[in-house]
């Protein structure tokens, strides 16, 4: 069987808390043996499902150097509050990963634009990491969170070099600007052209975002990654599918293009539950 | 090629077993497009069912685990999604329905909206609700046939049983699910149930604690239940269980089964992996000079 869909269990070895009053932290841990033994990669855009005593859910990896991952995590059900309020430094979680696909930058990419709003900072932060340390492409990134302390755990990003800047923004008074995260879109457009824009946040963020962005500059490659309910995480069971184009957030995404995604019927419209039912975003 | 199963014309072999994809009407028109002939939808309840919490899948060296817990939307969203797959594929549907007493497996079969359905699948094997359902139906001969006699009359449906390898002579309980009207077996349901358990907080790796087991481990267990059946019944028969290659089909078919079917054959080949079974199989024939026919069941004649 595919080794990546193993779960293999580790001990947590890093908690960073970020004075999120117990909201959210990012969790480290030590995969080096599976990177060794399995030939393992783990690239932005690939999630995980971590599995506690009490259930297991798909979680975006934030941080990767090869031998530490990290997994940023909101509290949000039973399971990431189990995380939240019950880990400890040494606590065994299970791990299968990664799963799914990746931003997957271009090879024409040479100037890009990454958005990140909530929660979906996390993958987005992660890409912009290693567009920063592993290649030489011209970055711009933003973040939009509720208050700074959600987003802090991005905040190591340098904010402005001659080929990399970050700008944080917050719908309260506490962060850099004060506003949402597309308020600057169209003078970041008037300055510069992007090769591809990578995103993932809000759903109904991110079509507006998507929308603007295509009107500012038409055709330009958009990446996208997805939120659905998953029970297997593994491409299994289906209930992460997308309706009508029948793809698969856990197995055939996360990331998926932009005109891929406005093909579906329920992009920025509705999800469904553990059940299957429909609901309206 | 198609292929006559139960009087119905499946423009391809392939059926995607149930479980697998199959919760809403665009994925399973999805796998059918990729080269399925005939979709099992998600085993059906009258009313919407929660399953099992997280996790419910987990795999292992040589095949997979999961205990889903017969969640279910209800009839009427099922319908919808039958529906949809109708509408948007050339697949043959084969709709599984799931009761807790053979009424209810009636009932449900009943409120299918026949004009999106093929075939009626009884799905009285899952091994993952003990705790609900008590034993499954099709534990023995008896119990087996109580659920057939109770849907036949109530549909001019073609009925497949779905059974289960993990109780004692599988080709009796085929027999009588014939004598009782049905039109085919699907064999086999998951092995097991089986365990895993995590070895730094020896908590075992599902919710539910055990699960059914698929997937290549499988693979000979269910050659054997084919085999058997195909010796006990005239009916034809679906055969399913840890097939991932062409050459795991053709001994399926070798053993007895009229078409074949693929679950969790799809997460490790991929949704593409009928097209390649069903070339495999064409090629495979034109080598040895037989026809398809010649080949279902030729075990038995040497």
């Amino acid at each position: 069987m595919n080794k990546q869909l193993i779960e293999k269990t580790y001990p947590i070895i890093k908690i960073e808390d970020h004075n999120t009053d117990n909201q959210q932290k990012t969790f480290f841990f030590n995969i080096e043996d599976d990177v060794i033994k399995n030939n393992i990669n783990v690239l932005p855009g690939q999630f995980y499902m971590l599995r506690t005593k009490l259930g297991q859910k798909p979680i975006s990896v934030s941080h990767f150097d090869g031998k530490i991952i990290g997994f940023t995590v909101l509290k949000r059900g039973n399971v990431t509050a189990d995380l939240l309020d019950n880990a400890d430094v040494g606590t065994y979680i299970g791990l299968t990963g990664p799963l799914g696909n990746t931003f997957d930058l271009s090879e024409n990419d040479e100037n890009i634009l990454i958005i990140g709003g909530g929660v979906g900072i996390a993958p987005v932060y992660n890409l912009a990491k290693y567009a920063l340390n592993k290649t030489n492409i011209k970055t711009t990134a933003l973040f939009g969170s509720r208050t700074a302390s959600l987003s802090a755990f991005a905040q190591d990003l340098p904010r402005q070099t001659d080929r990399f800047e970050s700008r944080f923004y917050t719908d309260d008074e506490t962060g850099e600007n004060h506003g949402f995260v597309t308020k600057d879109l169209e003078e970041i457009f008037s300055k510069q052209k992007f090769t591809s824009v990578y995103m993932c946040g809000p759903e109904k963020m991110m079509v507006i975002a998507a929308e603007q962005i295509r009107k500012l500059q038409p055709n330009i490659r958009i990446r996208i990654s997805m939120e659905r309910y998953m029970k297997c995480g593994i491409g299994l069971c289906g209930s992460c599918v997308l309706d009508d184009i029948g793809l698969r957030v856990c197995a055939d995404g996360p990331v998926f293009d932009y005109d891929v995604l406005i093909k579906s019927k329920e992009f920025g419209k509705y999800h469904r539950d553990s059940h299957g039912v429909i609901h309206s975003f | 090629m198609g292929i006559n199963f139960c009087n119905v014309n499946f423009p391809r072999n392939g059926v995607l077993a149930s479980g697998i994809l199959g919760v809403t009407g665009c994925s399973m028109a999805n796998v059918a497009e990729n080269g399925a002939g005939g979709i099992t939808c998600k085993s059906i309840s009258k009313n919407e069912r929660n399953g099992h919490p997280t996790p419910v899948a987990q795999v292992y060296e040589h095949g997979l685990l999961n205990a889903v817990g017969l969640s279910s939307t209800g009839i009427d969203n099922s319908n919808k999604e039958l529906k949809y797959l109708r509408e948007n594929s050339d697949a043959v549907v084969i709709a599984s329905v799931f009761g807790a007493t053979p009424e209810e497996f009636r009932d449900t079969a009943v409120m299918l909206d026949e004009k999106n359905v093929d075939i009626i699948e009884l799905n009285i094997s899952c091994p993952n609700v003990a705790d609900e359902f008590g034993l499954a139906f099709s534990a023995t001969p008896e119990s087996a046939a109580s659920v057939v006699k109770a849907v036949r009359p109530a549909t001019n449906k073609p009925i497949l049983v779905k059974l289960s390898p993990n109780f004692p002579n599988i080709g009796r309980i085929a027999k009588s699910c014939e004598d009782a009207g049905a039109d085919g077996i699907t064999a086999i349901n998951t092995v097991g149930p089986g365990m895993l358990i995590d070895i730094h907080t020896y908590q075992p790796k599902l919710s539910n604690k055990c699960g059914g087991v698929s997937g290549p481990a499988i693979l000979p267990i269910a050659i054997r239940c084919i085999y058997d059946i195909y010796k006990s019944v005239k009916i034809p028969i679906l055969g399913m269980g840890g097939i991932t290659t062409t050459e795991d089909a053709i001994q399926m078919i070798a053993a007895g089964a009229r078409i074949y079917g693929v679950g969790t054959g799809v997460i490790i080949q991929g949704k593409d992996i009928f097209k390649k079974i069903n070339n495999g199989i064409d090629a495979y024939l034109a080598d040895k000079k037989i026809s398809y026919d010649d080949l279902v069941g030729i075990a038995h004649k040497q």
